[in-house]
């Protein structure tokens, strides 16, 4: 038996614990699945924390032999789809023609989204604030070596060091069953 | 150059010729190619550097404990993605956020009042409570080791108590230094080296610098946190 499988066995217990060793593991990658379907931090901090309750309620017809990782992406997947839904109903004065193009992600996208959170979760912090800054915050070397505090040749080694290491562990994916 | 070489590559993003010339030829580099390139994508999202509010955490295991035993419903509802939800199956998934509505017991509620009366008048007459409060997880250098950091908002600044466990005291010629974070912005909130009363004092917000997290820093000239974290609420927006 894993420590994975341990873990959702004393979360079947009612273990609280074990609810937040799961919620510290999955949460972000819960999260970001929520948030690219619902693009609402507090929507998707809804979500997942539905997410948490029908796993916990489900939780008997959990398989403990299985990873619980795609069982939590499923159902987050599943509640960030019906809050999406429910949204939508509530502003339905606003929708317009064009919202049929605005479907939520599908399943092989979100699963990339989740897989790619985690993947940065397990990174060291250093590559993963390097990735942070030239990524998302569009930075050069230059300005993210000025932000960080850091010789450009630090930053440069690490991007390289980030690249090399995420690409490695985004190319070994297992395709998340249905 | 080897296929991690071309793999690092078309996550960054570069195209050059070499890189191209190998994707020509080798399947294995293919056939990750989508999936790389789609998450050199998802590097540029928000929801991929966004994370939960601190209280989630707590929140969640709250209603876990209130929502009574694990495994109560057998299976999981499903959704029909090719249907519209009926209003029913959006309403069973907003119920579990509301209490249970149950005939209040007055006796029962007098009593509980008055214990938190009591609490708050304990509370109040040893120290106020703090503003905040957060769990901290340990880091990738002591994962066994947990905290609670408690903070106390001020004009000046924030006050900060660490209670933490499964840690020993710095080793000679270190010592642990608690850090306020804004994404790469750091902000030293104090140094200790034993664990008993840990009262630090940071000149930020934790609104501001949301991120607590704790390194075992080395004696030495080097101000910037050290790579060896033992405990870290994780990055939080």
């Amino acid at each position: 038996m894993t420590a994975d499988h341990d873990v959702v066995r004393r979360f079947m217990a009612g273990d609280q614990g074990a609810v937040r060793e799961i919620y510290r593991e999955y949460a972000r990658p819960m999260f970001s699945v929520a948030y690219n379907t619902l693009r609402d931090r507090s929507l998707a901090e809804e979500a997942v924390q539905q997410a948490f309750l029908q796993a916990w309620r489900a939780a008997a017809s959990f398989d403990v032999s299985r990873s619980i990782a795609p069982w939590l992406y499923t159902i987050t997947r599943r509640v960030a789809i019906d809050l999406y839904r429910r949204e939508r109903r509530h502003n339905s004065q606003e929708v317009l023609d064009s919202d049929i193009a605005e479907l939520p992600p599908g399943f092989e996208t979100a699963w990339t989204v989740w897989e790619v959170r985690k993947a940065l979760e397990e990174m060291p912090r250093d590559e993963r604030t390097v990735l942070e800054a030239t990524h998302f915050l569009d930075l050069t070397h230059d300005q993210a070596a000025e932000r960080l505090g850091v010789p450009v040749g630090t930053i440069k080694s690490r991007s390289h060091r980030a690249h090399r290491r995420l690409a490695g562990l985004l190319a070994h994916l297992e395709e998340a069953s249905r | 150059m080897r296929c991690e070489d071309f793999q690092s590559q078309l996550l960054s993003g570069e195209s050059t010729a070499e890189l191209q010339a190998h994707l020509a030829t080798c399947e294995m580099c293919q056939a990750v190619q989508p999936r790389l390139v789609g998450g050199a994508s998802l590097l540029e999202d928000e929801a991929m550097w966004l994370a939960p509010g601190d209280e989630l955490e707590n929140s969640i295991v709250d209603m876990l404990v209130s929502d009574g035993a694990a495994g109560s419903d057998e299976a999981i509802p499903t959704v029909d993605d090719d249907l519209p939800p009926s209003l029913h199956a959006v309403e069973d998934i907003a119920a579990p956020m509301t209490p249970a509505r149950r005939t209040p017991n007055v006796w029962a509620l007098l009593g509980v009042a008055a214990a938190v009366v009591v609490a708050l008048l304990f509370v109040t007459s040893t120290r106020s409570a703090p503003d905040w409060s957060v769990d901290v997880a340990g880091g990738p250098d002591a994962p066994q080791a947990s905290a609670v950091v408690d903070g106390w908002n001020t004009d000046s600044g924030t006050r900060l108590v660490v209670e933490a466990r499964g840690l020993e005291p710095a080793p000679d010629g270190f010592f642990y230094e608690l850090w306020l974070s804004d994404g790469p912005l750091h902000i030293s909130g104090g140094t200790f080296t034993g664990l008993d009363d840990v009262e630090l004092w940071a000149a930020v917000s934790r609104g501001d610098f949301p991120r607590i997290w704790i390194t075992l820093e080395p004696i030495d000239e080097d101000e910037s946190p050290s790579s060896v974290v033992v405990l870290d609420t994780g990055k939080q927006s």
